[in-house]
């Protein structure tokens, strides 16, 4: 019995490995309705981002609108503490 | 278990680049990514590892139970007004993705936990796809312990049945290695068929007309996977609106127990002697000992202590916190290298494995990460962990 992945396949990360990594720090969703980051159906991409579109639905199964959605949103309240670390990780 | 000297593919950085792995150099030029060598085990060994995280991983819920059960909130220094956020989530056995067991292990005796990356482990993308294309370039008639990115690809089917919303990605702004560990995982989730994207973590927006986290264009945010610790995130300015939004977030709210140090005093007390374990304590320990700060990270600010006496210490930004002390396990060595596994568990399963090198005993994030292979031409224990190993109880 193997112990490997059969296929280790990658998309998006291959799309952002080839434009680079600060040029893919957006806000675009990725829709696997799309055939795949970039094309190849799941496999290798070499930069392609035919993989973005705007969501149809947001918020998942809470069915929220976009109505209303004013002027009252805040940013920045998550990410203070990483200041003066370095990464999460180990 | 033997570690062998390999000559490194001619073209390994260009090669590794093109699956991710930016930061494969350290910034004082040496590799951080290290395939001049590879550990190679035997299946046995694999066998003993793959047991040895899974009795961890079991030891751990069973800990997670007594936490909230006994209403241990402040050893694990969670802030008040977020019990209830915890305890809900362990109640609705929210689903979580992935985590990494630091074993000590050199083929002889049993592993012994270092400690538990349950929150934040990084080290992923290594693991489970630059070593894995390593083995399919240089010998891929071999086998490796790493299932890691089909388990992966599950996981999040199972959160696309569970949860069937979106999913937002996010990371420390401007970190390269934790912006490429969240976009494999983000690459795992488009793969299982779910909608993703990423943000840096700042820029997750909260709508106070609406009381829900939103993101820069306003959308609500369904699901969120946070490669940003959890004792961050409860004391940061946004904490506060965490348990009132339907925000699905991983990994779940009760891995903050499990991310904590204060977890190896514990599952000493509650299993003394079990063979995985370590003696620990929040009280120094006679002979030789090392001290952690309970929420450090990338091995900052560890002291080892011999009787008394401090012989080796890192320094850090977590001096100020609380510290839980660990009996001493000579980290293996091999021909000089030390070592530390890390162990994956994905989705109930023990299923991939990284190795990290270092010339002193205390891993950091710059200790390499050398890639490993299973000798088939060993046989197995034949003590073969379940087949199939579903929801977080369930094990």
């Amino acid at each position: 019995m193997t112990r490997k992945s059969k296929i280790v396949t990658i998309t998006i990360l291959g799309a952002v490995a080839a434009i680079g990594a600060t040029a893919c720090c957006c806000t675009t969703w990725w829709d696997p309705a799309d055939g795949g980051a970039g094309g190849g159906g799941g496999g290798r991409v070499g930069g392609g981002r035919s993989g973005y579109r705007t969501p149809f639905f947001f918020g998942g199964g809470g069915g929220a609108s976009r109505s209303g959605t004013g002027t009252s949103t805040s940013h920045g309240g998550f990410g203070s503490s990483s200041h003066g670390h370095g990464g999460v990780g180990a | 278990m033997q570690r062998i000297s390999l000559t490194p593919r001619p073209d390994w950085q260009k090669r590794v680049e093109s699956l991710g792995l930016a930061f494969h150099t350290t910034d004082d030029g040496q590799p951080y990514w290290d395939e001049s060598a590879c550990y190679v085990f035997t299946l046995a060994e694999i066998d003993q590892i793959e047991l040895a995280t899974l009795a961890l991983n079991d030891l751990c819920l069973q800990a997670v139970e007594h936490i909230i059960e006994k209403e241990l909130w402040d050893d694990f220094q969670i802030p008040p007004g977020f019990e209830d956020f915890i305890r809900k989530s362990w109640d609705e056995e929210e689903i979580t993705i992935v985590g990494r067991f630091d074993l000590l292990y050199d083929g002889a005796g049993p592993p012994k936990l270092a400690e538990y990356n349950a929150d934040t482990p990084t080290a992923l993308l290594e693991a489970a796809v630059i070593q894995w294309h390593w083995l399919q370039d240089t010998t891929p008639d071999a086998d490796q312990f790493n299932s890691l990115h089909e388990r992966l690809i599950e996981a999040w089917q199972r959160v696309k049945r569970e949860v069937g919303a979106p999913v937002t990605f996010v990371s420390t702004e401007g970190h390269l290695e934790d912006f490429m560990t969240a976009t494999y995982l983000q690459d795992t989730a488009h793969q299982a068929g779910l909608m993703t994207q990423y943000l840096p973590i700042n820029a997750l927006g909260w709508n106070a007309a609406r009381q829900r986290f939103v993101d820069t264009k306003e959308r609500p945010l369904g699901c969120v996977f946070k490669l940003y610790p959890w004792e961050w995130m409860l004391r940061e300015r946004f904490g506060q609106y965490l348990p009132s939004t339907p925000t699905r977030w991983l990994e779940p709210p009760w891995k903050a127990l499990l991310s904590n140090k204060a977890l190896l005093p514990l599952l000493w007390q509650l299993f003394p002697e079990h063979p995985n374990l370590l003696p620990a304590s929040w009280d120094p320990l006679p002979g030789k000992s090392i001290r952690k700060p309970a929420l450090g990270r990338e091995g900052a600010n560890i002291t080892v202590f011999e009787n008394g006496e401090a012989t080796h210490r890192t320094a850090g930004d977590y001096a100020d916190g609380e510290f839980i002390h660990q009996a001493f396990h000579e980290t293996p060595s091999f021909d000089g290298h030390k070592i530390v596994l890390g162990s994956w568990m994905v989705n109930g399963y023990a299923c991939g494995l990284g190795i990290r090198e270092d010339a002193g005993p205390i891993t950091s994030n710059t200790s390499r990460f050398v890639p490993h292979r299973i000798d088939t031409s060993t046989v197995s224990t034949g003590i073969i962990a379940p087949e199939t190993r579903s929801g977080i109880r369930d094990v």
